[in-house]
């Protein structure tokens, strides 16, 4: 009697401890999911930002948007972001309307986790202003 | 922090300022960055250089851990031209008086294939012709290149593949024309450390001669003027050209009756800096972040990898 009650002991502990470690990974699976995207997010953002400023470096960015060239903003967008980053951008001017009239896009569908980067253009030529938003997403 | 310490060495310039070109000043702190830069992710061309761990004025792995502070993290830097270009052998045809070489290229970014503009250069001893082409949408061309066959030894083929505005990369193809022997490995001859518009050659033999050094880029070609000249180093200067192209270095010569063509690029792209990944540290545990970087108005790729601190794994 003493024996089987040994067993229960035993059989309580081994569900306590099962217990223990399915809720301790059921906490940190979702910790470390959360730190992978802040990563992936930041990653997004610092590779935006640098595209942005690259292609603004000589006003080619300016010149496309004054051009309403879009194709050709579209097919540099693709060559210089890297291989896995979908890709969506929207032109607008100083009263916030739309400026492309055609989708800037590219790389595949926006899925989830999209960033989106805000950023300040000022045409050189016209000395008009405009705000880039930039959407990113890895694709998954 | 990790893509803070990322942006730090691409936007400070360093300590000294000009520590790319100035060799007998220590590296106080670390950073790529073109000093007085105008715009972010502007790069020095000789720090850049000095990464080349074939340079004869390389900075060392621990010299730069120890300005950074950063000893037991790793670290890696990567510069690369964004587009790779390939070349191939496609045909070789003997017309008499002159030989005619058929050449594959192709033009490629992350493996997806891309169109570009090609400048060629054909490099034989003294002997320098010069041809265009393209890439079609497929990432395919050719290029064809005659050789007179009253000229023998080794010959490069060099192509600089351009994607208009600002990207440029280059391909290069070491063949023998008229002799038996194939080339050499490069730095057999001579070891080339471009730095501050100077190009230092370093002669592996005493039997050896420079018969001529020049510079190609996607717009120009010249000769390069001798500066100094000793037992076993010559130093030759480098014109500052405005073009965006990356600069191809070109030194021809004979060592005894082998006749010999190598080169090095100005910045030496690609290269690899820094700690060992895939060897001594756990990839897993890293952190890689892309960047468009600028050299001289031409395009790069960067990609900065940082791994988990004290990760010896």
């Amino acid at each position: 009697m003493l024996r089987n009650r040994d067993g229960q002991v035993r059989v309580l502990e081994a569900f306590l401890a099962s217990t223990l470690v399915f809720s301790a990974l059921l906490v940190t699976v979702p910790i470390r999911t959360a730190v992978e995207n802040s990563r992936d997010r930041e990653t997004l953002y610092v590779i935006g930002l640098n595209m942005l400023i690259e292609l603004d470096r000589e006003g080619e960015l300016g010149n496309l948007v004054a051009k309403n060239d879009w194709s050709t903003l579209s097919k540099r967008l693709s060559t210089l972001l890297p291989l896995g980053v979908a890709y969506n951008l929207t032109v607008y001017n100083e009263d916030m309307g739309i400026v492309n009239n055609s989708p800037i896009s590219g790389g595949g569908t926006l899925v989830n986790n999209v960033l989106s980067i805000q950023y300040l253009l000022a045409e050189r030529i016209s000395c008009q202003f405009y705000v880039i938003r930039l959407q990113l997403s890895w694709m998954k | 922090m990790d893509c803070g310490l990322a942006e730090y060495l691409l936007l400070d310039p360093g300590d000294p300022a000009n520590w790319g070109s100035q060799t007998d000043t220590s590296l106080m702190r670390f950073g790529l960055a073109k000093s007085g830069f105008t715009t972010p992710f502007e790069l020095d061309i000789d720090k850049v250089a000095r990464l080349n761990q074939e340079s004869a004025y390389h900075v060392s792995l621990l010299d730069v851990f120890k300005t950074l502070s950063v000893q037991d993290k790793p670290l890696k830097v990567s510069i690369r031209p964004l587009l790779d270009v390939t070349l191939d052998l496609a045909s070789k045809t003997d017309e008499g008086d002159e030989t005619i070489y058929r050449f594959n290229v192709y033009t490629k970014k992350s493996n997806s294939p891309m169109a570009s503009s090609l400048r060629c250069y054909t490099v034989l001893g003294d002997y320098v012709v010069n041809t265009t082409s393209s890439t079609s949408t497929l990432g395919v061309g050719t290029v064809d290149v005659s050789l007179p066959n009253s000229l023998n030894g080794t010959a490069l083929l060099i192509t600089l593949a351009k994607i208009e505005p600002r990207i440029v990369s280059y391909g290069i193809y070491s063949f023998k024309h008229d002799t038996g022997d194939e080339p050499y490995p490069l730095g057999t001859f001579v070891r080339l450390s471009p730095l501050n518009y100077m190009l230092r050659v370093e002669l592996q033999y005493l039997t050896e001669e420079i018969s001529s050094a020049k510079v190609f880029t996607y717009n120009y070609s010249f000769n390069l003027a001798t500066v100094t000249k000793s037992t076993g180093i010559e130093q030759y200067s480098i014109p500052q050209l405005q073009d965006v192209s990356p600069m191809v270095l070109v030194v021809t010569g004979f060592n005894q009756s082998i006749s010999f063509a190598e080169w090095v690029t100005y910045p030496p792209l690609p290269l690899d800096f820094g700690s060992d990944f895939m060897e001594k540290h756990d990839p897993m545990n890293s952190l890689s972040l892309h960047f468009l970087v600028n050299i001289n108005s031409a395009l790069y790729e960067c990609e900065i990898t940082l791994g988990e601190q004290g990760d010896d794994a």
